[in-house]
């Protein structure tokens, strides 16, 4: 694939005005990193070229369509652009993956991929990674196919939201035909699904629990719990 | 060592129980530790005598205790010291609960002894009947002996630790942790505090024994750290504080409550309220049972061990309860399974009852909540992650096991951190940005948690006290003039203080999960 965007640089020489050498450098390099493609200031720091040189370069390198700007996934807070060859189609590490599109989390994919693992999972009490993984590909809901590694993602953040419960098979009643040992899941007890960790704690339930500014709440400060709007809130009882 | 609010609520306790004094002396010795009457005198900036007669109060309920250590230079040269239990302190906080399981399990006549016992912290057998003779006007000696029996059979009342032992005081030299040549554990040395418990404690044999006999003389036959009668006072007695130290040595036996019996039935009712709510009624029948068998023993409270009970047995509690009498063996054996209880290897009617995981079960549900509440869904997902991992997990790893946002991902996990929460480590990169690390320190995150919930508690106490303070005025209007507005003010009143007393009642259930474990 690289040879053959390269060719087809070449190929655009005749025709249109060559390259110049830092555009020629700055293509060579965003080339060499195929799908993972590469962000401008790292090209600023491999080349040490100026911000204005590598702009002008890549506008000029993206209007002869030898190199194409990729939204990749936002990492540490900042979104990302991306720098690929015109060709290459960026990788997961780069997207996202197939839970991403265009950068953000396909939240309407997941939140329907979800509701489909929780209606199995209802229907037959529990369930293995596999047969869900199954289920979901028949269902077709997604236009590619979800891999198994990725199903297992799924199903890790629907137990840590407690939409789900990880168990261990006992092979025996529900678990009957599944293995001794494996993983499973099914529905929470407590609120078939929809609790979410609904069950409020002692500490949550009063003002204290949840309130943000507890670190300089004082007996005799500005903040005190004779003068705690929260508790005049939860004590304003009407008769 | 108390946390900052822990220090707090015990003085206001005490503040409020016994006056500003004992709460002042108490205060000092849980900033400072264990002290001298000297070194509480220079603290406090107190008379001597007032320090005295603190302590003598403190002592008597139970919330100071008094030992005699020899000092360094000659065995003849000893001094009193003294130190505080908070655990005791907290304990006078939970005095309705265990008036109410009494009342439950033995009946009226049993609770009106515990409440003398609460009340004044130490009393004879004597003091216990003259207390009940002066209450009731139709008093019948063998009533209250057959409730003190109860009291003491069902392991709700102790006899009283041994008057100050002496010490020897633990050479510097010492290592405070040694390792075992051959297994590799880690034995931690014992504190001053917890040998001068251990040696005032009573023989187990003695504890729960209504036999009156001479206790410094029974003590003395086993332990040879402390002195008989005689002997001490052969001893050149340095600190005019000596008296404290031996406040029950010349008069008979006298009886306090058992926190520790409590303690376990207040832990017994939060595990069993978790299950109920989080997997079923069943399931919590199931757990009562079980945990009914193993009070029967003696593992109770070391919630290391792991029971191994037959599920017949479990089966043959579990239909003595209410809502048991229907199940079946194979409902008990699922409800098992659904509380995480494994068979044996050995024995595949024997299921291993893992304490210490119902308790960290409730202890989780507690603390999820609260980041469920206070800073909201996507948050409960990260800290549950990490919490499950027990390990540094990286920024981008996180967001991609939760599904949350990098960004959003990035700012909760600060404000965790920011908070407290949440433990924090930059690797740096050969250029910026670096990459960081996050785990949940369990040890650290559980002590700024339960400092949190003693801030709680206190805070609900402070709000109990000014709720009374606002309607001073008309709570003291005698009831038949309470009508329209007034009546209105004061029912309004007492469904406010109804409020935040269950609040505190069910804070306190929490507060004991996590303090003693």
């Amino acid at each position: 694939m690289n040879r053959a965007v390269v060719a087809a640089g070449k190929r655009k020489r005749g025709s249109e005005p060559p390259l110049t050498r830092d555009e020629q450098q700055i293509l060579d390099l965003i080339l060499s990193k195929e799908s993972s493609g590469i962000q401008p200031r790292e090209i600023k720091y491999q080349l040490k070229l100026p911000d204005p040189v590598i702009t002008k370069a890549s506008k000029a390198l993206l209007a002869k369509n030898l190199i194409k700007e990729v939204k990749g996934v936002q990492r540490g807070g900042a979104a990302r652009k991306i720098f690929m060859g015109f060709n290459f189609t960026p990788s997961d590490v780069v997207s996202g993956g197939i839970w991403y599109d265009n950068g953000k989390i396909d939240t309407e994919f997941v939140n329907g991929l979800k509701m489909l693992c929780l209606s199995m999972v209802r229907k037959s009490k529990v369930a293995t990674l596999e047969g869900l993984h199954k289920f979901v590909n028949d269902a077709k809901v997604a236009k590619v196919e979800i891999p198994k590694p990725q199903m297992d993602e799924l199903l890790t953040s629907m137990v840590l939201e407690k939409e789900l419960l990880e168990v261990k098979s006992t092979g025996m009643g529900v678990f009957c035909g599944i293995r001794i040992g494996e993983t499973c899941y099914k529905l929470p007890a407590a609120g078939r699904g929809q609790a979410k960790g609904s069950i409020t704690g002692a500490f949550a339930s009063i003002p204290c629990g949840v309130c943000p500014r507890i670190d300089v709440c004082t007996p005799d400060g500005v903040i005190s719990p004779t003068t705690c709007v929260y508790f005049s809130q939860w004590l304003d009882i009407k008769l | 060592m108390v946390s900052p609010h822990g220090i707090l609520l015990a003085a206001h306790v005490i503040s409020s129980l016994y006056g500003d004094l004992c709460s002042k002396v108490c205060e000092c010795l849980l900033r400072k530790g264990t002290l001298k009457l000297d070194e509480i005198f220079k603290s406090t900036e107190l008379s001597k005598e007032n320090i005295f007669n603190c302590l003598r109060v403190l002592i008597h309920q139970n919330c100071v205790h008094a030992f005699q250590l020899e000092q360094e230079g000659g065995k003849a040269l000893k001094s009193t010291h003294y130190m505080v239990i908070f655990d005791n302190i907290m304990h006078k906080l939970r005095a309705t609960k265990f008036m109410q399981i009494v009342s439950e399990e033995l009946g009226e006549d049993c609770q009106g002894i515990l409440v003398g016992l609460i009340q004044h912290g130490r009393l004879s057998f004597d003091q216990i009947i003259d207390r009940e003779k002066q209450k009731t006007g139709s008093f019948d000696d063998q009533v209250v002996h057959d409730s003190f029996r109860r009291l003491l059979s069902a392991r709700f009342i102790e006899r009283c630790p041994l008057p100050g032992p002496l010490l020897t005081p633990p050479t510097d030299d010492a290592p405070a942790k040694k390792r075992g040549a051959k297994s590799g554990e880690i034995t931690e040395r014992k504190t001053i505090e917890q040998l001068a418990l251990e040696a005032a404690a009573p023989s187990e044999s003695m504890r729960f024994s209504m036999d009156t006999g001479d206790i410094s003389g029974e003590k003395g036959e086993e332990s040879t750290n402390i002195p008989t009668v005689g002997q001490k006072r052969k001893n050149v007695v340095l600190d005019s504080d000596d008296e404290l130290s031996d406040v029950n040595r010349k008069i008979e036996v006298l009886w306090r409550v058992n926190f520790e019996e409590f303690l376990w039935r207040l832990i017994h009712k939060a595990c069993i309220s978790h299950v109920k709510t989080s997997i079923n009624n069943e399931a919590s029948i199931v757990l009562s049972a079980a945990l009914d068998l193993i009070g029967q023993s003696e593992t109770r409270l070391n919630a290391e061990n792991s029971p191994n009970l037959s599920i017949n047995d479990i089966y043959e509690e579990v239909i003595k309860k209410e809502g048991g009498v229907g199940m079946d063996l194979d409902r008990v054996q699922t409800s098992l399974e659904q509380l995480g209880c494994e068979t044996l290897a050995t024995d595949m009617e024997s299921y291993s009852i893992d304490i210490k995981s119902f308790i960290q079960m409730a202890q989780n549900q507690e603390v999820e909540s609260m980041v469920l509440k206070r800073y909201g869904k996507e948050a409960y997902k990260i800290f549950r992650l990490l919490s499950r991992a027990g390990r540094l997990v990286e920024t981008d790893k996180i967001s991609d096991i939760t599904f949350v946002e990098k960004k959003e991902t990035t700012k909760i996990l600060f404000q965790l951190w920011k908070d407290g929460y949440l433990h924090m480590e930059s690797m740096a990169a050969t250029r910026p940005p670096s990459f960081h690390l996050w785990k949940v320190d369990q040890k650290r995150f559980q002590a700024k948690f339960l400092d949190e919930m003693y801030h709680a508690v206190l805070n609900l106490k402070l709000r109990i006290t000014h709720e009374q303070d606002q309607r001073k005025e008309v709570l003291q209007i005698p009831k038949d003039k309470l009508v329209g507005e007034l009546r209105n003010k004061v029912m309004l009143y007492r469904i406010v203080r109804a409020t935040l007393e269950r609040s505190l009642m069910d804070l306190d259930d929490a507060v004991v999960l996590f303090h003693h474990f």
